[in-house]
């Protein structure tokens, strides 16, 4: 995989990336807003890194915006991920050899990412998570999930209902249908 | 206030959603609304967004939905609406691993009983890979009655045929008959792990097919009988495994020399991880024969573990790449010195890792040994505890 080059972990590596973050890109939201952000933290986005390289020089990169036409990126959306990807993008590449998928879901969020996702405005945490789908940044969507994880654990299904306000739309047939397929759980043998 | 507000416009919209059947479509609309707003005064858009969990395309729910592990919190989101009984359905059905339960039920929830197992092997019946180390707890919940016992391995057997690997460790209700059935209905399986299932004998070992490949017995008492175990299991195709752990806690009263069986009977073994509690005297002089093995453990109390017996085992298996070696060294018994650990890169030369513990100093092993282990190209890890003289 050409990613494999960025993972590459040695001091001339991350000099690059520490100097081609200096250089500030354009991200435009569907609702237009422009923002800045560093190259290398943009590039946190599968959808940006490719979109920065089809374009081919830096020059272009740094003065027409990329257009995220996705409408969950909103502009809050969209500071929010910049937030996001300004700090993270130092981060140290994962090492494949020492943690299995398994570990990296069990692992806790860390302070900084559960201050940053734990934002009062559910609409907008949807928005954040449904636009680092579309851009492509797992480690965010991998944040947002986690989040939204710790929150359901434990409730019931009307509680799970009222966080995230969804309506129930099963017809009462249909709810008498599932509790039937689980009742064979509760009876004792 | 406005927390209601929202809930009930929010509820409007999405039975907009349903009845159109266009859900992006409404997505699009109410999108444009915060548009026209945004243009008015960008600050307010935020307020106006109303995004919703449902508006998340599907690998994104599933992404989050598969982060949760326990089978009650995806039960109760499939109850929450269509959408999410489709998606938690999609995502139990394609489930290949389940882990459920704690070895020590500090956490009610994660607790097995036979509920939880008999609805996970309903729910996800590709399983692959099924850990529920049912270790009885102290908490009153989980009576003995209501520990995991054959009825589940039944079941188990029946949905789940493709099944590779079950960890039914301290499952104190299930008998011979449970494994007997698992044995003869799932010739996939690959890895057992009965630690602690008192009531198994384990004659039915021996109907193993030629995929197992690794079991894992760890007994307390005696229970499950260690020795019967693995007789039973040499007498079939089982005798062809990799991969052997055994572990016997309390003082081991046997006439049987189990290490020597274990060498004569499974030749094929990669792996032996050999933690016996025992006032016999362990002979090695048939240690030679495990002429594939790459990785041994011995964690003992007392390991008579001589000079001469360590270089048969050296000599014989060739392969090993990795050793752990720990002991409460015995007055009575032998210990080993630099005479046959410095010669170790020579007829292991592939040695990765090296581990010594032992509790007593080791007065024979000085800086020759270490020395010696320069020559070993692929050494990564090297470890000496309690030893004074290097």
């Amino acid at each position: 995989m050409a990613d494999n080059a960025d993972h590459i972990d040695g001091d001339d590596n991350e000099d690059v990336r520490a100097q081609q973050n200096l250089i500030k890109i354009k991200l435009k939201s569907s609702e237009g807003g422009i923002y800045e952000c560093g190259l290398t933290a943009a590039k946190m986005s599968d959808l940006v890194k490719n979109m920065v390289e089809s374009l081919g020089t830096d020059a272009v990169v740094t003065t027409e915006p990329i257009i995220l036409g996705n409408e969950a990126v909103t502009d809050a959306a969209l500071k929010k991920i910049i937030e996001w990807v300004e700090f993270h993008w130092d981060d140290p590449p994962v090492d494949h050899d020492f943690e299995d998928e398994k570990d990296r879901r069990n692992e806790e969020l860390s302070h900084w990412d559960k201050q940053f996702i734990d934002v009062d405005d559910q609409a907008l945490l949807f928005d954040v998570i449904a636009a680092a789908n579309y851009m492509d940044i797992k480690g965010l969507v991998e944040v947002g999930a986690k989040h939204i994880c710790s929150k359901i654990r434990g409730k019931s299904c009307q509680e799970v209902r009222e966080m995230l306000k969804i309506t129930n739309d099963f017809t009462a047939e249909e709810e008498d249908a599932i509790h039937k397929e689980n009742a064979w759980i509760y009876a004792k043998d | 206030m406005s927390d209601s507000m929202d809930a009930s416009t929010l509820s409007q919209t999405s039975v907009v959603q349903k009845l159109t059947k266009m859900p992006n479509k409404s997505y699009n609309l109410r999108r444009r609304v915060g548009d026209s707003a945004s243009k008015a005064g960008r600050h307010s858009s935020p307020a106006v967004s109303r995004t919703t969990i449902d508006d998340l395309p599907d690998d994104c729910l599933l992404d989050i939905f598969e982060k949760l592990d326990t089978i009650q919190d995806k039960c109760a989101l499939q109850r929450v609406n269509k959408r999410f009984y489709f998606l938690v359905n999609r995502l139990l059905k394609a489930q290949k691993t389940f882990t459920v339960g704690s070895t020590f039920g500090d956490n009610n929830e994660q607790m097995l009983t036979q509920r939880i197992c008999r609805t996970i092997i309903k729910r996800c019946p590709n399983l692959e890979t099924f850990k529920m180390p049912g270790f009885y707890t102290k908490t009153s919940t989980n009576t003995l009655e209501e520990r995991i016992g054959d009825k589940e391995m039944f079941s188990l057997g029946r949905k789940c045929k493709e099944l590779r690997e079950l960890d039914i460790c301290g499952c104190g209700n299930v008998t011979e008959r449970g494994i007997n059935y698992i044995a003869d209905v799932c010739p996939k399986l690959e890895k057992l792990s009965i630690s602690f299932c008192l009531q198994v004998s384990g004659a039915s070992l021996q109907k193993l097919t030629k995929n197992f490949r690794t079991l894992s017995i760890n007994t307390n008492d005696m229970t499950p009988p260690l020795v019967d175990c693995l007789k039973s299991l040499s007498k079939g195709d089982g005798k062809h495994i990799t991969e052997l752990n055994v572990c016997a806690y309390n003082e081991l009263n046997s006439q049987e020399n189990i290490l020597q069986m274990i060498c004569t009977e499974f030749q094929c073994l990669r792996t032996l991880r050999y933690s016996i509690v025992s006032k016999d005297l362990v002979k090695y002089g048939l240690f030679g024969s495990l002429r594939n093995l790459r990785e041994l453990v011995f964690d003992c109390n007392a390991l008579n573990l001589s000079d001469h017996e360590m270089l048969n085992i050296m000599m014989g298996c060739k392969d090993l790449k990795s050793i752990f070696i720990r002991y409460e060294h015995g007055k009575d018994h032998n210990t080993l010195t630099d005479y046959s650990l410095r010669k170790l890169p020579l007829f292991c030369p592939n040695l990765v890792k090296f581990n010594f513990q032992s509790k007593e100093t080791g007065l024979g092993v000085t800086d020759t040994t270490i020395e010696s282990f320069s020559q070993l190209k692929h050494l990564e890890f090297l470890g000496f505890r309690n030893f004074d003289n290097i």
